[in-house]
C-alpha cells in the first residue's frame, strides 16, 4: 500500500524543520520523517549561542531554536513521524521507508509525494592514522552526542583532530562538561574555523597544533584502548617531518576532519551529483529554489552542501516556499516576495571572509546545474 | 597507429576472460577489450553455483560436466590463486511431501543421467542446515561441482591472460568493425586505436548484439534480470548452497507455481548462497530488463521467500541489493558459434550459467579458431539455430 | 600583527594597535565594553544587545563592532549576547582593576573566592578575587564572573582557569620523543571489511581506477557501513596514488537499502 502525500521531507534537523513550518503555514500537506527518535538533528547538540542576526535567531543557544522550530511545527500542522529511516526509492517519488512502531516493531512503508525535499544532512569524514581503530577514537559528531544529548562522558583527556568550527566548538563542549582537551591538532598553518569559537578554547588553556597531524594513537602496554597519541608536524606539502614527533597523553580523540553530503538517497531518486570540495565533495547539484535535476525533488541544509545550522535552516525555508507554490499554495508573487527575502538573509550569512567561499561555491553548484540542463 | 594479433576478444566478464585465457593458452596473441572494468557486469551481479543439477538429460548435463571440469581443472591447477572454490555440495529443497515426492523422481532421473545425486531425508537435512524452517521436508543433494567468486575468479584469470602475455585493454569502447573486402573481419576499432586481426569473438553479454551489429551479425540476445538480495555476514545463514526445488524443475520457464501472483510474473524462487566473506546472497528473480537497477516489488517477495525456508534470516539485515542481466535466447542455450562472417565469432547468451559454462565456451571458441575438432558437439549452440522461426 | 588564525585571538597590544580597544581614559572612567571580535562573520547581536546604542555593527551585518565609549555604560548586556563570548567589561577606575567575562563552566566561583586568572593563552597570570557572579536567568546559561585584578594585567587577564580541572589535567604535557613510524602497509581503510592500505595500493596497482574497482578487488565498502566511513579514503588514496583528479573519483553506485534493514522489516 503507498500512502500519499503533497509534500515529503526527509531530515527534521534545522533545513527539514524549518522547510516543513514554511510548506504546512501555507496549507500545503506535509509530512516530516527523521530516522532519530526525537527531532531536531544537528539542532539539539548545539548548547552554543548561534551567530547570525535577530532573524537567524542569532543569541539563541541551538537547543532552543530547535525547541521554537518543534513547536512551530506541531503549531502548522507537520505531520511528524519519527524512528523513520529512508532505505530507498521504489520509483520516481516513491520512498521506501522503515518505520518504528509504538511496540517497538518495524515496518516498511512507501510514501509517495508530489514534492520531495532530501535534508537528511550530512556525514563525518574519517582520518586513518595508524591506530584509528583502537576504542577511544571517534568522531567530534558522535562525541557531542555523548556530551550534549546522552550526556555521557566520552573520556577525561580529549585530543581533537581538526581546527574548523566543529572542532573547535565540540572542544569547547567536552570541556563544559567536565573532560579537558589536551590539545587540538591541525594539519593547515591556520586555525580554520572562526577565531572566536579557538578564543574561548584558547583561555581554557588549550594548546593548538598547527601544521601537525596525528602520526600515531597507541594503547598502554597491555592495553586495549588509546592511552596516547604521537602527534608530528608537517611540510608544507603535508607530508610528516621526521624528528618532530611528540607524545600526549589523551584517553580520547575526536576526529572534526569535516563532513560530506549524504547523496545516497538523492542518487536514487536520480539527482545529478557535482564535485564542489569547499563544501564537502560530492553532492546534488541543485537551482536557486533549492530544486535539483529531478522535477520536485529538493535539496537544503548539509546534503546540499555542509554550511551551518543558520543557512540550513534558511535553505530548507526557501525549498519549503519554492514547494508550496509549485503546489499552488502560493502565488507567483507571494513566492517571490518570501523567496526574495530568504535569499538575502542568505546572502548575508555568505558574507566575510568565511562567507564568500561557500558563496561563490554555491553559486558554482547552480551554475553546474544549470550547464547540465 | 595500430595494433596487430591475433584474435581481439570483446568483453571483460567471465566468458571473455575465459576465452582470452584459453586463447592465450593456445599461444595465440589475444587483446582484450572492455568498455569498464574487469567483471564490472554480469558476471559482478550473480551467484556462483557450479554444481551439476539442473541440466536436461543427455547431451546437456554431459556439456555440464565438460564445463565443470573445465572450471575445476581452471581454479584447482591452472589458476594459483585462491577464488573461494567450495565443494561442499548443494541442496534442492522440497518444501512438503509432496514435492518431495518428485523430489525423489527427480533423483532417479538425475542418477540415470550419471548426475552425481542422492535423496536426503528430513532429519539429515536438519542436522545439515539447522536453521532450514522445521517442516521443510526433504532435499535432494547435488554433489558434482562446487562454487566460486565470480569476482575473485574474473581478476584472476584477468592476471593469467597478462601472465600469457595477453593484452588486456580495460575502460575502451568498441566503436566499429572492419572487414576486409572479402567480408571477413579485418579491423576492431576502438576509442583507444584500432586493432588489426583476422579473429574477433563477441563475448560481451547482454551488450552482444550491439557489438554484433557492427559486424553485421543479428544475435538474438535479451536481458534477463535477476535481483540478489546480501545479508550481514555476522550470520551464518546456511551451509552450503541450497535452493528450493522449483528452480530445478522450473528454471528455465517463465511461469512459476504457486499462487503468489508477484512470484509468477517476475520468476520468483529462494536460492542461498554462502560466501568467502560470510555475507549470505539470497535470490532469485527472473524477468525480463534493461539496467540494472533493482525491484522493490520483487526483493521484497524474495526477502519472504528467504524467511519462508530460513525462519532465522527474518532478524539478519539486508545491507544492499543489486540485480544483473543474464544474457538470454529464445531457446536458453547459449551461443556458442562461427558466423557468416567469416573470422567474427560469437560467444554469448549463457543465460545464467556463464560462470559455469565459461571457461568451457572460451575453449571450445578456440579449437573452433585454431581449426582443431571441438570437445563437444556444436550445432546446439549454433547461432543459426534460431534462423527459421526466430530470425 | 601577528595573523589571528594562527594563534586565535589578539592580543591586547595587536587590539589597541587595531583601534579596537578603548582608551585608557575611558577605562579609568569606569566600566566599558571591550569587544574583541576581529572576523568578519555575519554576525549582530551585540548591536541589538546594547540598550545604549554603543555597538554599531550595521550593513553588512559582516562589519566588525564599532563601540561608542562615550555611550558605553559597561552594564555587560552585551556579554551575554555575544555567540563567540568575545566581550569583556574591563574597568580601571579603581585601585584594583575589575575584569568582567562571560565563564559557561561548572562549578561556578562564588563572590569572595580566590581563582587563579589567566590571560588570552590561557596561561596563569596571577591570582585574584571574585567581586560578582551574574548568572541571572536572562544571561541564557551564560553567566558573567567579576574578578579584581592588578590594572597592569586588566588588559590581559580574560578568564579564570577551570575549577574542576584535576591536578592530571592540569599536568598534561607534550613530550618531544623520538618515535617516527611510517603509515603501516596493514594499516586498516575499511574498517568493516579490514581492508589495508597495502591491499588498495596493490588493487590499484593492478589497475584499479574507480571506487568500485577498488570494491571489487578488495571488498573495502563491501561492509555493513557500505563505504560510509571508509568511502572517502578510499577516494583519497586513489586520487593521490594515480593522480586522477578527485572530481574524476565518482562515488559508488547507492544501492537499497541505504541503511541496513531486517528481512522481516523489508519483507512487508
Amino acid at each position: 500500500m503507498i500512502e500519499k502525500r503533497e509534500i515529503l521531507i526527509i531530515g527534521a534537523g534545522p533545513a527539514g524543520l524549518a522547510a516543513s513550518i514554511e510548506a504546512a503555514k501555507t496549507g500545503a500537506q506535509v509530512l516530516l520523517v527523521d530516522e532519530n527518535d526525537s527531532p531536531g538533528g544537528q539542532l539539539f547538540k548545539q548548547i552554543h549561542k548561534f551567530f547570525g542576526s535577530a532573524k537567524h535567531k542569532a543569541g539563541t543557544r541551538g537547543i532552543n531554536i530547535g525547541r521554537e522550530l518543534l513547536k512551530q511545527t506541531r503549531e502548522a500542522g507537520v505531520e511528524l513521524w519519527l524512528s523513520t529511516t529512508a532505505i530507498g526509492v521504489v520509483e520516481g517519488k516513491q520512498v521506501a521507508l522503515v518505520k518504528k512502531q509504538e511496540d517497538g516493531t518495524e515496518e516498511t512503508l512507501v510514501v509517495e509525494a508530489e514534492k520531495i525535499l532530501v535534508a537528511c544532512g550530512g556525514a563525518e569524514n574519517a582520518v586513518n592514522f595508524d591506530g584509528w581503530t583502537l576504542p577511544g577514537v571517534m568522531g567530534a559528531g558522535a562525541a557531542q552526542t555523548m556530551v550534549n544529548v546522552r550526556r555521557v562522558l566520552p573520556g577525561r583527556k580529549i585530543l581533537m583532530v581538526g581546527s574548523g568550527n566543529v572542532g573547535l566548538i565540540v572542544s569547547y563542549q567536552l570541556m563544559q562538561a567536565g573532560a579537558d582537551v589536551v590539545g587540538i591538532v591541525e594539519a593547515a598553518p591556520r586555525i580554520g574555523g572562526y577565531c572566536v569559537h579557538a578564543g574561548k578554547i584558547r583561555r581554557a588553556g588549550v594548546p593548538v597544533y598547527l601544521s601537525h597531524t596525528v602520526l600515531h594513537a597507541d594503547a598502554a602496554p597491555g592495553g586495549q584502548e588509546v592511552a596516547s597519541a604521537v602527534i608530528v608536524e608537517l611540510d608544507g606539502q603535508f607530508n610528516p617531518i621526521p624528528g618532530t614527533e611528540k607524545k600526549i597523553d589523551c584517553d580520547t580523540i575526536c576526529i572534526a576532519t569535516g563532513l560530506r553530503p549524504q547523496v545516497k538517497l538523492c542518487a536514487l531518486l536520480g539527482v545529478r551529483n557535482g564535485f564542489i570540495p569547499e563544501l564537502g565533495g560530492w553532492m546534488p547539484l541543485h537551482d536557486e529554489n533549492m530544486e535539483t535535476n529531478v522535477k520536485g525533488v529538493y535539496v537544503a541544509g548539509d546534503t546540499a552542501g555542509v554550511e551551518e545550522a543558520s543557512t540550513a535552516m534558511d535553505e530548507g525555508r526557501l525549498a519549503g516556499v519554492a514547494m508550496a507554490q509549485e503546489l499552488g499554495y502560493l502565488t507567483c508573487w507571494e513566492g517571490a516576495q518570501k523567496k526574495q527575502e530568504i535569499i538575502k538573509r542568505l546572502q548575508a550569512l555568505r558574507l566575510g571572509p568565511f562567507g564568500e567561499r561557500r558563496q561563490k561555491a554555491k553559486d558554482r553548484i547552480v551554475a553546474e546545474g544549470k550547464r547540465h540542463e | 597507429m595500430s595494433k596487430s594479433v591475433d584474435a581481439v576478444v570483446i568483453g571483460g566478464g567471465i566468458v571473455g576472460l575465459s576465452n582470452a585465457y584459453w586463447l592465450a593458452r593456445r599461444g595465440l596473441s589475444v587483446i582484450l577489450v572492455e568498455a569498464g572494468d574487469l567483471v564490472a557486469g554480469t558476471s559482478a551481479r550473480c551467484d556462483g553455483n557450479n554444481y551439476i543439477c539442473d541440466t536436461a538429460p543427455g547431451e546437456v548435463t554431459q556439456a555440464m560436466r565438460l564445463a565443470v571440469r573445465e572450471m575445476e581443472n581452471l581454479v584447482k591447477r591452472e589458476l594459483d590463486e585462491d577464488v573461494d572454490w567450495i565443494e561442499n555440495g548443494m541442496f534442492t529443497l522440497a518444501e512438503d511431501e509432496e514435492q518431495f515426492e518428485q523430489a525423489k523422481k527427480q533423483c532417479v532421473q538425475k542418477q540415470a543421467d550419471q548426475v552425481k545425486c542422492r535423496l536426503v531425508d528430513k532429519k539429515e537435512l536438519h542436522e545439515a542446515e539447522p536453521n532450514l524452517a522445521p517442516d521443510i521436508y526433504g532435499a535432494i543433494e547435488f554433489t558434482e561441482g562446487g562454487s566460486l567468486s565470480p569476482i575473485l575468479l574474473g581478476f584472476a584469470l584477468g592476471r593469467k591472460i597478462e601472465s600469457l602475455g595477453g593484452e588486456l585493454w580495460r575502460f575502451t569502447r568498441v566503436t566499429g568493425i572492419e572487414k576486409n573486402p572479402d567480408g571477413s573481419v579485418g579491423k576492431v576499432l576502438t576509442d583507444k586505436g584500432d586493432i588489426l586481426t583476422k579473429h574477433v569473438i563477441d563475448a560481451a553479454g547482454v551488450a552482444s548484439p550491439a557489438i554484433g551489429r557492427m559486424a553485421g551479425v543479428e544475435i538474438p540476445v535479451t536481458g534477463m534480470k535477476g535481483d540478489i538480495l546480501v545479508a550481514e555476514s555476522d550470520v551464518r545463514v546456511s551451509n552450503r548452497y541450497v535452493c528450493e526445488i522449483g528452480y530445478n524443475f522450473l528454471r528455465n520457464d517463465m511461469a512459476l507455481s504457486g499462487e503468489d501472483n508477484i512470484r509468477q510474473k517476475y520468476g520468483i524462487g529462494f536460492l542461498t548462497e554462502p560466501t568467502g566473506a560470510n555475507n549470505a546472497l539470497i535470490g532469485f528473480s527472473k524477468y525480463p530488463g534493461t539496467d540494472t537497477s533493482t525491484n522493490f516489488e520483487v526483493t521484497r517477495a524474495m526477502a519472504r521467500r528467504a524467511i519462508r525456508f530460513y525462519p532465522m534470516i527474518a532478524n539478519v539485515n539486508i545491507i544492499r541489493t543489486y540485480a544483473g542481466l543474464r544474457p538470454w535466447t529464445p531457446d536458453h542455450e547459449p551461443i556458442i558459434s562461427a558466423t557468416k562472417v567469416p573470422g567474427f565469432y560469437v560467444c554469448s547468451g549463457h543465460c545464467g550459467s556463464g560462470i559455469a559454462y565459461g571457461p568451457l565456451s572460451g575453449k571450445l571458441i578456440t579449437q573452433m579458431i585454431l581449426g582443431e575438432p571441438t570437445d563437444i558437439k556444436m550445432d546446439r549452440y549454433d547461432l543459426y539455430r534460431f534462423k527459421n522461426e526466430l530470425l | 600583527m601577528s595573523d589571528i588564525a594562527k594563534v586565535g585571538y589578539l592580543n591586547s597590544a595587536e587590539l589597541k594597535e587595531a583601534g579596537r580597544y578603548p582608551s585608557q581614559e575611558r577605562l579609568a572612567k569606569g566600566p566599558v565594553a571591550v569587544i574583541e571580535c576581529c572576523q568578519n562573520i555575519p554576525c549582530n547581536p551585540c548591536e541589538t544587545a546594547c540598550k545604549f546604542g554603543a555597538i554599531t555593527v550595521g550593513d553588512p551585518i559582516t562589519n566588525l563592532p564599532v563601540l561608542d565609549e562615550s555611550k558605553c555604560i559597561g552594564c555587560g548586556a552585551c556579554i551575554t549576547k555575544c555567540p563567540g563570548l568575545a566581550i569583556f567589561v574591563v574597568d580601571k577606575s579603581k585601585e584594583m582593576a575589575a575584569v568582567s567575562f562571560p565563564f559557561e563552566y561548572l562549578p561556578l566561583p562564588q563572590k569572595g573566592d580566590t581563582v587563579k586568572a589567566v590571560d588570552r593563552a590561557g596561561q596563569y597570570v596571577c591570582e585574584a578575587r571574585v567581586l560578582r557572579v551574574n548568572n541571572a536567568k536572562a544571561n541564557d546559561c551564560t553567566p558573567i564572573v567579576t574578578i579584581e585584578v592588578p590594572k597592569e594585567f586588566s588588559d590581559d587577564i580574560r578568564s579564570i582557569r577551570r575549577l574542576n580541572l584535576t591536578e592530571d589535567q592540569e599536568k598534561a604535557k607534550l613530550l618531544a620523543i623520538d618515535d617516527w613510524k611510517e603509515a603501516p602497509d596493514d594499516l586498516i581503510v575499511c574498517r568493516c571489511e579490514e581492508v589495508t592500505v597495502g591491499e588498495i595500493r596493490r588493487a590499484i596497482a593492478e589497475g584499479a581506477v574507480t571506487v568500485e574497482g577498488i570494491k571489487k578487488r578488495t571488498r573495502a565498502g563491501m561492509g555493513l557501513c557500505q563505504g560510509r566511513t571508509c568511502s572517502k579514503l578510499v577516494s583519497r588514496i586513489l586520487s593521490s596514488e594515480t593522480g586522477i583528479r578527485p572530481e574524476e573519483v565518482k562515488p559508488d553506485t547507492a544501492r537499497m537499502p541505504i541503511k541496513p534493514v531486517a528481512f522481516n522489516v523489508y519483507k512487508e
